[in-house]
């Protein structure tokens, strides 16, 4: 357990949560909606790519590369396997936050006759935005930068 | 024939409708028009730049749906393919933005009614998202299979520039919807 690299994670999040609270209420961040469109079709995508063994061992891999006590300078090929799907996933999370921007913006334009509905709609296009960004800035880039210095 | 592959993207287009039917209704993202215009565009493009090469992207996307790998092929037969891939996803996403833009322009000329201003532009980005769904189920899965086939990583393409500038062109089309949005809108009589 590296406790210095989830320290600075923890201390990332909370900043994270520290700008939300100060302006408005968590709750509004977390959207069913979004959860589905953008964590869950991105892993069912990245395992559609790799297959989920590769995937599953890779995620072992790359969290104990970059939290425990796995040097993956020492060995190359975990490494390039960890870096292959991270860069995956780095490429599917930002297109699935698209997809979703894309989908609740269709939905605002729709329902402009109903001005109560436009912002639940826009809501979801920039909360699945939200949630493609933190899984490129939190899970995918670390991994995936952690693997390639073994390089 | 392994239908392992074609079940988990199958389940990731049923999570997109989930997540769609969540917060709406299904039907306003179907429109035939932009659907042949999404698929048959691209299609065209990749036919002129690579002629009849696109027949092996044609081959590749069946087999590796279909789960059979061919790892038959050599290193740089894999690298080939995984181009025409990429190439295939950035031609549906450019091929989106643009054919948002004729909407976009359509839309301006049609302006007496403003109840169908909104779904207007609604089916005008129909098309982006429908190119981002042809990348994000096809063209990147394969072309990232057919790169780890190879043994080369997925930064193989890092040389051609960033493929931020289809990325860029999505938010111009977005922007460019709202400026309409408001145009529309606007009090203009």
């Amino acid at each position: 357990m590296n406790f210095m690299r989830i320290a600075a994670l923890l201390s990332t999040v909370g900043l994270l949560v520290f700008a939300i609270a100060h302006g408005s209420t968590i709750l509004i961040f977390i959207d069913p909606a979004s959860v589905v469109l953008v964590p869950v079709v991105c892993g069912l995508m990245l395992v559609a790519t790799h297959g989920g063994s590769a995937v599953r061992s890779a995620l072992r891999d790359g969290l104990a590369g970059v939290f425990g006590r796995l040097d993956l300078t020492q060995e190359p090929d975990r490494a390039r396997r960890v870096a292959t799907v991270a860069n995956s996933g780095m490429n599917f999370s930002l297109i699935a936050g698209v997809v979703g921007g894309l989908v609740g913006l269709i939905q605002m334009f729709q329902s402009l006759s109903d001005p109560s509905a436009i912002g639940p709609a826009m809501a979801v296009a920039l909360i699945t935005a939200f949630y493609a960004a933190c899984l490129v800035f939190l899970l995918f880039m670390p991994m995936a930068r952690n693997a390639a210095v073994a390089d | 024939m392994k239908l392992h592959r074609i079940t988990t993207v199958a389940l990731a287009m049923a999570a997109l409708v989930v997540g769609i039917t969540m917060r709406g209704h299904l039907l306003i993202f179907v429109d035939p028009i932009s659907i042949g215009l999404a698929t048959l565009a691209p299609m065209l493009m990749m036919v002129v730049t690579h002629g009849r090469r696109s027949a092996d992207l044609a081959r590749a996307v069946g087999a590796w749906l279909m789960g059979r790998d061919s790892n038959a092929l050599d290193p740089a037969a894999h690298r080939t393919v995984a181009g025409m891939a990429r190439d295939y996803g950035q031609y549906a996403v450019v091929n989106g933005c643009i054919c948002a833009l004729i909407g976009h322009v359509m839309m301006l000329q049609n302006m007496s009614d403003p109840n169908a201003i909104g779904p207007a532009l609604a089916v005008s980005l129909l098309t982006i998202f429908y190119g981002f769904i042809i990348q994000l189920v096809v063209a990147v899965p394969v072309s990232h299979h057919h790169l780890a086939l190879a043994g080369a990583g997925p930064d193989e393409f890092a040389h051609q520039g960033p493929s931020l500038r289809a990325l860029g062109l999505v938010g111009f089309n977005a922007g460019m919807s709202f400026l309409m949005m408001l145009v529309a809108l606007g009090p203009w009589d």
